[in-house]
């Protein structure tokens, strides 16, 4: 079965995938803070977010982002529906994506984030593992 | 015996308007300065002056430049072989420069070595697993890769390692902070010359790079583009890997060094340039070169 992208049911099975990793617990050992991931809309809207709270290799929660969650995300990660796309898929790698500027970083610093970049890579691949749609556009 | 040679300054001259020749004017004229003419009398007082901590991360940021510094100066001249081979004979003449200036930078810290730090022991000691593979391996393997594969996404890929990874994320960085940390201190004063002189130099490095690629990218297309994505993306956690690990040697930096420095000003100049880059993807070659011409005269070229 497929889940819609940013979904709470994807939100559940990357959580599921996340948990089953051993590479990202290892990845992820003194990582401790919350993260959203936000598709950008027109001007400052966020049609559709998921929220991750990662606590020393354990993911404590995964949803659909609420406007509270946006709020309380320690980091914050926009990009257009495309670019998320491109980095679930593996085209494109989360620290590029930051480089470049195609992943913006709304609330967080990038030298607290670049340490962690295998935990990142290994996100990447627990949600890659989640049968997921993307919509034409949000 | 070999087919005559038809010389392009007997047939058709040299197109002053490209790129690469508005590099070169700006090398003849901006990259004239000498290392030996540094005055580091000074520099060498302060540093007696300085605590053990601010000499040992001054002596570790500088053993990484010296290295980095004499490995881009040995591994440049496969990739300048590639380009005279093509017949682009003013993009050689704007090389000629390039690897003259990068010889330059390993005679400077050379002096500030011999003649500021004197007691340098065993500078090896600062090689961190990351450094190790990037400037051991990764850069070495993709310019020397030239020497027998001088196709448009071995070219490509030898530029990103060069102009947009070493240069670009971690030269051009580490100079910047480097630089900001000896004036805000008000102390080594010839070194901050000669960084002064490394920025300059290496922003016409930078420039030619961006130009090299944004032009191969609009010859060859997306299978060029590609290959230029997969090797940032797989270069750069080992360049961030190389701030990283010298950040995490010391409990406390000396300077008001911090990380977000080197980061965010990384960031900041990876961006501008990734953006040109990719802009080749829907432009023509005459587009690129059209654009570079107009930034070239905005920028006083």
């Amino acid at each position: 079965m497929a889940y819609l992208v940013f979904s709470d049911a994807w939100a559940d099975q990357w959580a599921d995938e996340i948990r089953k990793s051993e590479a990202y617990r290892k990845a992820s050992e003194t990582w401790e803070g919350s993260i959203s991931l936000e598709v950008a809309g027109d001007g400052d809207s966020t049609p559709a977010a998921v929220f991750v709270d990662l606590w020393r290799g354990e993911c404590r929660a995964a949803r659909a982002a609420t406007p509270e969650d946006l709020e309380a995300a320690d980091y914050a990660l926009r990009a257009s529906l495309e670019t998320w796309q491109r980095v679930l898929d593996g085209a494109l790698e989360p620290i590029l994506g930051l480089m470049s500027g195609k992943l913006k970083l709304r609330k967080g610093s990038l030298a607290a984030l670049t340490p962690y970049m295998q935990a990142s890579k290994e996100l990447v691949a627990a949600a890659a593992r989640v049968d997921s749609t993307f919509p034409d556009a949000l | 015996m070999s087919e005559p040679r038809s010389y392009q300054t007997l047939t058709k001259g040299l197109d002053y308007r490209l790129p690469p020749m508005t590099l070169w004017r700006k090398a003849k004229k901006l990259g004239i300065w000498d290392p030996a003419a540094i005055d580091f009398t000074q520099d060498a007082r302060d540093w007696k002056r300085l605590s053990d901590l601010e000499r040992e991360v001054l002596l570790h940021l500088t053993s990484l430049f010296q290295a980095g510094e004499e490995s881009v100066t040995i591994d440049l001249l496969p990739l300048i072989m590639a380009i005279a081979d093509e017949g682009r004979l003013e993009e050689e003449m704007y090389l000629t420069s390039f690897l003259w200036e990068e010889a330059k930078h390993v005679e400077a810290f050379q002096r500030f070595l011999d003649e500021v730090v004197v007691e340098t022991q065993d500078l090896e000691r600062f090689e961190t697993p990351s450094y190790r593979s990037m400037f051991h391996d990764s850069l070495p393997t993709a310019l020397q890769r030239l020497r027998t594969d001088r196709s448009p996404i071995a070219q490509a890929e030898a530029s990103v390692t060069y102009n947009m990874i070493v240069e670009g994320v971690l030269a051009e960085t580490g100079y910047h902070a480097y630089h900001q940390m000896m004036a805000e201190n008000g102390i080594l004063p010839g070194m901050q010359t000669v960084v002064g002189h490394l920025k300059g130099d290496e922003s016409r490095h930078m420039a030619y790079g961006v130009f090299l690629l944004s032009r191969l990218v609009a010859e060859h297309g997306d299978p060029v583009w590609e290959a230029i994505e997969s090797r940032m993306g797989a270069l750069l956690p080992t360049a961030i890997g190389v701030i990283n690990e010298l950040f995490a040697t010391y409990d406390e930096l000396p300077f008001g060094l911090e990380l977000d420095a080197f980061t965010n000003f990384a960031m900041g100049q990876f961006q501008r340039r990734f953006q040109r880059i990719e802009r080749a993807r829907r432009q023509t070659l005459a587009e690129v070169l059209k654009q570079e011409v107009a930034k070239s005269a905005a920028a006083g070229g």
